[in-house]
């Protein structure tokens, strides 16, 4: 583009009053035609032929260009098809061009440039004929350009035309500008409306989320109960109960059975609430153990895992289950231990939902968790009588080993002894000992003198001459007198062979052993008061005084003992032989 | 030679036979003694060697003595102190009857019967033969004994 011939200042030239009145009338037909219009298109394709009709312009074109869209408000009469084309396609490079020639169009306050003269005519960017050409700036970032092209008679714009023009583009502006900030508020109660909707789904959202939290606090109060009300309990039975009253409460059911078949255990732990007494005593029976587990082979493929729960409310296969029951929950705690839990109808009527369903599926986790706790409760229970009675049966075995060692013990010690006295005895035994010697003399003392008492020939076992009186003895020098006188007989008591070795001459042998043989012989026809005098005796026998003794006994009246025996006897005295 | 001559007199058969014998001989010279305590009595007080107080009670009381030892030995009862007790009487015996020779008394052995033969030194040969067997039986005999039936029970129990 080149610089333009001339610029102009609206209302410096006087114009004639006809025409300047003509001039604000349509100013002002053109203002209040415009007025009221909100949309920018309809704004330009009113205003071009307000302004081109007043001036006499045979083309023209308004346009306005947004610096931060793509978006172009065009708006031609009296263009070629291709021109208004390449007007569309061009108007941002035109718009630079312009904008950026160093006018001073930056801001809405800036006043609008005319191009006005035939260089425009040059311009490619720029429809054939354009005379004049009127930049402005609606606001910050938004252009406008109003184009004319010749008057219809072929003759130049004066300045009241182009006045006018800029009087228009006054209006235009103001209308536009008013436009645009209806738009703004379109816009912005149209992202109002929108951000109304998103808030109002946000707010449903919202709800729905509240409710969602509501229910999950319902459940989990639910679980919370069920916990803090299990958690307590220890026993299988009162675990049963207590959830049967928890869930026929949470679901508002009239009636239900709990059934754990536990063969771990060996026990059938059975409860219900609200059902017919013959109902609930059938519970307990074989058949409905049968019909429960039928349940689970009917779920097939469904059965329920370790610590998992399945429903069944299929009226074909609840038509054998005790109760009016419409829905059955099967569970299985682990391999050896499986229940069901039967709900009847509900107080309000209808079914379970898919969230009563996880409430449900919950509660039985939290169920099976305690009852499995319980199982083992019961079961440490019953392992821990079992370790006390082994306990008491090692204390027991403890106590008969302590004892049976003692005994050992005892039995060890005793053996040592007895292998020790084995020991001394077989010493004993293989030795002659003192106790021998004695026990053989003392059995042989006692035979001695049983026998001896017994014998008809008894003999005394002190000798005769102890026992008797003391003969009277006369002295050897008496003796040897009576024996030279032969006033005496004396009498040798000893055996023969002493006799025959030495004795008194003139002395009769009359041995004890033969004395009544040899008395008869020797001395029974002597006169009883004849002096007898006896000697004999050895350090093992008194013969003597027994000879004596029997002389005495016999009436022999002078009977008397030689002191001091045949040994101080003279040897002059004694002989030999019989 | 010697090896064989030790091997027979140590055998304890031969021990047997000197037990038995030896018990015999106790037997039958305590048969007569007992039965003839009186003679008996006279017969050790001819000997002179015991105190006159105590003949009685040995007359009454050594053949029994005499007899039991005997017994003993001939079944095997204590054979060792049955032995001993007849060796030690042996001794006793040869002593009085050395005694006896020593002293020159006129008197019989009385060892069977108060008429025996005269003590000489054959009686003491006999009594030290006697003693040998005696001992012999001490040191050697082992068989047929009584005794050995309880020593096997010990024997059983020590197992």
């Amino acid at each position: 583009m080149t610089a333009p011939d001339a610029v102009f200042s609206p209302g410096v030239e006087a114009a004639g009053p006809q025409k300047k009145l003509y001039h604000l009338r349509t100013l002002y037909e053109v203002t209040r035609e415009l007025t009221g219009m909100t949309s920018i298109s309809s704004i330009l394709e009113s205003f071009l032929p307000l302004c081109m009709g007043p001036v006499g312009a045979s083309s023209g074109f308004v346009l306005i260009r947004y610096d931060d869209q793509t978006r172009v408000d065009l708006s031609s009469r009296g263009l070629a098809q291709e021109e208004v084309e390449a007007l569309q396609q061009m108007t941002r490079e035109l718009a630079d061009k312009i904008f950026s020639s160093g006018a001073g169009l930056r801001t809405e306050r800036s006043a609008p440039v005319v191009f006005r003269g035939r260089h425009l005519a040059r311009e490619p960017l720029l429809p054939a004929g354009t005379e004049i050409l009127v930049a402005f700036v609606l606001e910050q970032g938004v252009q406008g350009i109003l184009g004319l092209g010749p008057r219809i008679d072929q003759a130049p714009y004066e300045q009241e035309d182009l006045d006018l023009v800029l009087g228009l583009k006054r209006s235009l502006r103001a209308v536009l500008q008013r436009a645009m900030a209806h738009e703004k508020i379109q816009a912005m109660n149209t992202r109002l409306e929108h951000q109304n909707l998103r808030l109002s789904a946000a707010l449903q959202e919202m709800e729905d989320a509240r409710d969602d939290l509501d229910r999950r606090a319902l459940q989990l109060q639910a679980l919370y109960d069920a916990s803090v009300e299990l958690s307590g309990l220890v026993e299988p039975h009162p675990i049963l109960e207590t959830f049967l009253l928890l869930v026929l409460g949470s679901f508002s059911v009239r009636e239900g059975f709990l059934v754990v078949y536990d063969q771990g255990l060996g026990e059938t732990e059975v409860t219900s609430r609200g059902l017919d007494p013959k109902e609930a005593e059938k519970l307990s029976t074989a058949a409905v153990r049968d019909v429960l587990f039928g349940l689970f082979v009917a779920l097939k493929d469904r059965i329920p895992h370790i610590m998992e729960s399945r429903w069944t409310t299929d009226p074909e296969l609840l038509a054998d289950v005790p109760g009016d029951v419409s829905a059955v929950v099967l569970f299985t705690v682990d391999e050896e231990c499986r229940g069901a839990l039967g709900l009847g109808q509900r107080l309000q009527g209808g079914g379970f939902s898919k969230e009563e369903h996880r409430l449900m599926s919950m509660l039985l986790s939290q169920f099976m968790v305690s009852l499995d706790n319980a199982r083992h409760f019961v079961m440490a229970k019953r392992l821990n009588a079992d370790l006390e009675r082994r306990n008491l049966e090692l204390e027991q075995t403890l106590a008969d080993l302590t004892s049976a060692r003692d005994e050992i013990d005892l039995l060890q010690t005793t053996k040592e002894r007895i292998l020790s006295l084995v020991h001394r005895e077989k010493e004993r035994v293989s030795h002659a000992s003192w106790i021998d010697f004695a026990m053989l003399a003392v059995v042989s003392v006692v035979l001695g003198l049983l026998f001896n008492m017994a014998s008809p020939s008894r003999l005394s076992l002190l000798p005769a001459s102890m026992s008797g009186p003391s003969p009277e003895t006369i002295s050897r020098q008496l003796a040897l007198a009576m024996h030279q006188e032969q006033q005496a007989l004396f009498v040798d008591a000893r055996p023969t062979e002493f006799f025959e070795q030495a004795h008194i001459q003139g002395a009769s042998n009359i041995p004890l052993p033969l004395f009544d043989f040899v008395y008869d012989m020797k001395l029974s026809q002597i006169d009883p008061s004849r002096m007898i005098i006896v000697y004999g005796r050895t350090y093992s026998s008194h013969y003597d005084i027994e000879v004596v003794q029997k002389l005495l006994m016999l009436g022999h009246e002078q009977v008397f003992l030689l002191e001091e025996g045949l040994q101080e006897w003279p040897e002059t005295m004694v002989e030999e032989g019989r | 030679m010697a090896a064989l001559l030790r091997r027979i007199l140590t055998h304890p058969l031969l021990a047997l036979l000197f037990r038995l014998y030896m018990g015999g001989v106790f037997v039958t010279a305590a048969m007569y003694k007992i039965n003839f305590t009186a003679e008996f009595a006279t017969t050790i007080a001819s000997y002179q060697i015991v105190p006159h107080w105590s003949v009685n009670v040995l007359a009454v009381v050594l053949p029994w003595v005499e007899l039991l030892s005997g017994l003993m030995l001939i079944v095997g009862l204590r054979v060792k102190a049955a032995a001993l007790v007849i060796a030690g009487m042996m001794v006793v015996f040869t002593l009085a009857i050395l005694i006896t020779l020593y002293r020159d008394l006129p008197i019989s052995c009385g060892c069977f019967h108060t008429v025996d033969d005269p003590i000489s030194w054959v009686t003491v040969l006999r009594d030290l033969a006697w003693l040998g067997m005696a001992l012999h039986a001490y040191w050697f005999d082992r068989l047929l004994q009584l005794d050995q039936v309880f020593f096997r029970q010990l024997k059983e129990v020590e197992a």
